[in-house]
C-alpha cells in the first residue's frame, strides 16, 4: 500500500506538471472524447488502458502525454496552451463524475483507493507502556506522551480504588485517583476503617531510564494531594511527595525510594486547632518505599510492595499519635491480557506492623491503557 | 583598525560557534510564574491560563495572561500577577502592561533583555465581614541566558508598589522581589521549567491592622508543545503563607494550564477587513 501510495503520489507531482498545461487547453471542448483534467481518471474507452497489473500503474503517466502519437489528443486545441498552475492539481467535480464513469466500465483501479491517501493518518511507532505503580507503591516509569492510564480495584474488605492518569510529554503526568488505603479508627476497641472517597490529585514528572547516562535508573518525583475529605466529623487532607528509582535488569524490575508524608484532622464542631503531622518533626513523615516486578513469563509479572499510608486514630489520647504512617504490604500477580488490558490479583496487608492477618484483603484489579489520544495528537510520529 | 575589524571576525566566528538554531515553536512570554524576556511575536495572539486543584477546598485559584503581539520587540498584555493574598492563597491581581524585548544581538554571552510595566488593577478580597482592596503596580526587568543544549536560566527583578486597604487604613509599601527561572528541555516537545519567585504578601499584623511585606513561592512542572500553536503546563509548587514552611506538604498545590496561540491578523482580515496587506505581500 505505501508503495502504491509512493507510486501515485509521484505520478500527481509528474502529471500536475506535465499534462495540465496540454489538457487545459481541452478543458472547454464538450466532445465525448473530452480528456478528464485529473491525471488520475483513466481514459475513455477510445483510448483503452492497458490490462489491470502492477505495471500498468507505472505506465499511467505515459498514457496520459496527450501529445504522443500512441496517444494523440482528444480534440484539436483551438485555444493556445495555458502554462501549467502549480497549484491546480485537480478537479474534484470532474474527478468524482470520470471516476464513476469509469468504476462502470470496471475499471476499479483507481477510485477506491484514492482518498485513502489523504484520510489515513500516519501511525507513530507502537509505545511501549510500563505501568506506573506496582501494586501501591509507584514506580519511576513515565506513561508515554498522551497516553491514559485506568485503573479500578476491588476487595474483600469492600474497599474500591481507581486511577486516571495521562502521560504529559513523555516526561510527567497528571492523575486523578480515589484510594482505600488511608484508615481511619473512631475510637478505642473499634476496628479501622477505609476512608471513602478520599480523592486525591497527582503530578509525576521525572526522566527515564539511560536517558542521562548508560545504566541510569528510572528518576521520578511524584506529589499527590487530596480533596479536603469529611469523615465522622472530621476533615481530613492528606498529602505525599514520592522519590522513586526504578531499574530493569532482565527479567526484573527493581523500584526504591521514599515517601515524604503530610497529613491534617480537623474536628468540624470543636474550636480546636487542626491535627497536622508536620507538627511533630520531619522524622514522623518520611519512609521508605520499595518495589519489585518479575516476569518470568511474556505476559506474566510477580508483584511484590511495601508503601506506607496514614491512618487516623482517635483511640488515642495524645494528638502525636492521632496521625501516624503505617507500613501496607501487597503482593500478587499481573497478566496481560492483551496490548492495553491487564488483571491484576493479590493479597494486601494494610498494616504489617500490627501483623494481623486477619486484617488481609484479596484484591482484584483491572487496568486499561489507550494510546489513541497519541494517535489523534500525532504525538511520536 | 586591524585591531576593530580582528575583534569583529573573532565576533562572528563566536556568533557561528556558539549560536543555536532557532527553536520553531512560538515563544513563549512566560514561565509558570515569572515573565521572560521574549514576546509572542507580531501577528500573534497569546491566550495562556492555569488553575489550581488543590491549593484550598472548594477555591479554584486561577490565573491567565493575554498578550498580544506589537511587532518584533513588544507586547500589550493583560495578566494576572503573582501575589501572595490576606488568606494566605494565591491571588491573582489583574494589571495591565507593556513588555518591551531589548533588540540585542544573539551573541551566546550576552542575555535577552526585557523590561515590563504593569498598571495594577484593583482586587477585592473577603475577610469575615470586611472587604480587603488589594492592588499591585510593577515594574519587570528580566534576562534570559543561553546555555548550551537549550538550556535557559532565567533572572528577574521586580519592583513592586503594593498597596491595600482595610476598613478606613491604607498601606502602600515599595518591594524589590527577585525571581529566578531555569528551562530544561526533556524531550523534543517537553521542557522542564523550575521557577522560584518572591511575590507580595499582603497580610494582618497581630491588632488586625493590613501588612504588606515579601513572600515566595516556587513551582516545578513542566510545558508539553502538543502543538506548535497550544501548549499544556504541569506543576507542582510551593506558596509560603503564615505558618508554613516547604516541610509542610499541605500547602502544596498542582497547577494545570495551556497557552493558545493565535494569528491575529487573519481572525482582523476575515472579520474586519483589516490587516489584510501582510497576506498580500
Amino acid at each position: 500500500m505505501k508503495s502504491s501510495i509512493t507510486i501515485k503520489a509521484t505520478l500527481l507531482a509528474i502529471l500536475s506538471s506535465a499534462t495540465v498545461a496540454g489538457v487545459a487547453s481541452a478543458q472547454n471542448q464538450p466532445t465525448n472524447q473530452e480528456v478528464p483534467l485529473n491525471p488520475f481518471v483513466p481514459r475513455p474507452a477510445a483510448n483503452p488502458e492497458p490490462a489491470a497489473t502492477p505495471e500498468r500503474e507505472v505506465q499511467r503517466p505515459d498514457a496520459r502525454q496527450p501529445d504522443t502519437a500512441a496517444n494523440p489528443p482528444a480534440s484539436p486545441t483551438t485555444q493556445p496552451d495555458f502554462p501549467a498552475d502549480p497549484d491546480f492539481s485537480a478537479d474534484p467535480d470532474n474527478y468524482a463524475q470520470a471516476r464513476a464513469a469509469s468504476q462502470l466500465a470496471g475499471d476499479e483501479s483507481m477510485g477506491p483507493d484514492q482518498p485513502e491517501v489523504t484520510k489515513r493518518r500516519k501511525k507513530g511507532p507502537p509505545v511501549v507502556i510500563k505501568h506506573p505503580i506496582v501494586l501501591a507503591a509507584p514506580t519511576a516509569h513515565l506513561l508515554p506522551a498522551a497516553v491514559i492510564y485506568s485503573s479500578t480495584s476491588l476487595d474483600t474488605g469492600g474497599g474500591f480504588g481507581s486511577k486516571f492518569k495521562v502521560g504529559l510529554g513523555d516526561v510527567g503526568e497528571f492523575g486523578i485517583e480515589t484510594t482505600d488505603r488511608v484508615r481511619f479508627i473512631a475510637g478505642a476497641g473499634l476496628d479501622p476503617e477505609t476512608i471513602q472517597p478520599l480523592l486525591l490529585a497527582s503530578f509525576k514528572m521525572g526522566i527515564g531510564e539511560d536517558r542521562l547516562f548508560e545504566h541510569q535508573p528510572a528518576l521520578a518525583l511524584g506529589f499527590r494531594k487530596s480533596f479536603e475529605t469529611k469523615h465522622n466529623d472530621f476533615d481530613i487532607r492528606v498529602a505525599a511527595i514520592e522519590l522513586v528509582a526504578s531499574k530493569t535488569l532482565g527479567p526484573v524490575s527493581i523500584h526504591a525510594g521514599g515517601v515524604f508524608w503530610d497529613a491534617s484532622l480537623a474536628s468540624r464542631f470543636s474550636g480546636d486547632d487542626a491535627i497536622v503531622l508536620h507538627d511533630y518533626g520531619t522524622k514522623r513523615q518520611i519512609r521508605p518505599i520499595a518495589g519489585l516486578q518479575a516476569s518470568p513469563f511474556k505476559d506474566s509479572q510477580l508483584l511484590v510492595d511495601i508503601y506506607w499510608v496514614p491512618r487516623f486514630d482517635l483511640s488515642t489520647d495524645t494528638a502525636r499519635e492521632k496521625i501516624s504512617l503505617r507500613p501496607a504490604l501487597s503482593w500478587g500477580v499481573r497478566y496481560n491480557v492483551g496490548k492495553s488490558v491487564s488483571i491484576e490479583s493479590g493479597v494486601r496487608v494494610p498494616d504489617i506492623g500490627e501483623a494481623n492477618l486477619l486484617d488481609a484483603q484479596i484484591f482484584g484489579q483491572l487496568t486499561f491503557s489507550s494510546s489513541k489520544l497519541r494517535d489523534a495528537l500525532g504525538v511520536g510520529e | 583598525m586591524k585591531a576593530i575589524v580582528t575583534a569583529l571576525s573573532l565576533l562572528l566566528a563566536t556568533r557561528v560557534s556558539f549560536a543555536e538554531p532557532e527553536v520553531k515553536t512560538i515563544p513563549s512570554g512566560r514561565l509558570f510564574l515569572m515573565p521572560v524576556a521574549d514576546v509572542v511575536g507580531p501577528y500573534r495572539l497569546s491566550l495562556s491560563y492555569e488553575g489550581s486543584l488543590l491549593k484550598e477546598p472548594g477555591v479554584l485559584s486561577s490565573a491567565g495572561v493575554l498578550a498580544v503581539g506589537i511587532g518584533d520587540l513588544a507586547q500589550l498584555e493583560y495578566r494576572h500577577t503573582s501575589a501572595i493574598g490576606i488568606q494566605g492563597q494565591s491571588a491573582p491581581l489583574p494589571a495591565v502592561g507593556v513588555q518591551i524585548k531589548l533588540p540585542i544581538p544573539q551573541l551566546a554571552y550576552l542575555p535577552d533583555l526585557a523590561l515590563a510595566y504593569r498598571l495594577g488593577i484593583a482586587h477585592d478580597e473577603e475577610e469575615g465581614q470586611d472587604k480587603v482592596t488589594e492592588r499591585v503596580t510593577d515594574v519587570y526587568g528580566v534576562a534570559r541566558f543561553r546555555l548550551p543544549r537549550k538550556i535557559r536560566i532565567h533572572l528577574g527583578l521586580r519592583l513592586s508598589q503594593a498597596e491595600i486597604s482595610l476598613r478606613e487604613t491604607e498601606l502602600s509599601e515599595t518591594l524589590w522581589l527577585p525571581a529566578l527561572g531555569l528551562e530544561i528541555p526533556v524531550s523534543e516537545r517537553s521542557i522542564a521549567i523550575a521557577e522560584v519567585a518572591a511575590a507580595p504578601k499582603f497580610s494582618l499584623d497581630s491588632n488586625g491592622d493590613p501588612l504588606v511585606e515579601s513572600g515566595f513561592t516556587a513551582r516545578m512542572g513542566l510545558r508539553w508543545r502538543v502543538h506548535p500553536q497550544f501548549s499544556f503546563d504541569a506543576s507542582a509548587g510551593y506558596l509560603s503563607s503564615d505558618s508554613a514552611g516547604p516541610s509542610e506538604v499541605l500547602e502544596w498545590d498542582i497547577r494545570l494550564g495551556a497557552e493558545f496561540f493565535v494569528a491575529w491578523d487573519s481572525l482582523t482580515c476575515r472579520s474586519l477587513q483589516l490587516f489584510c496587506e501582510k497576506e498580500r505581500k
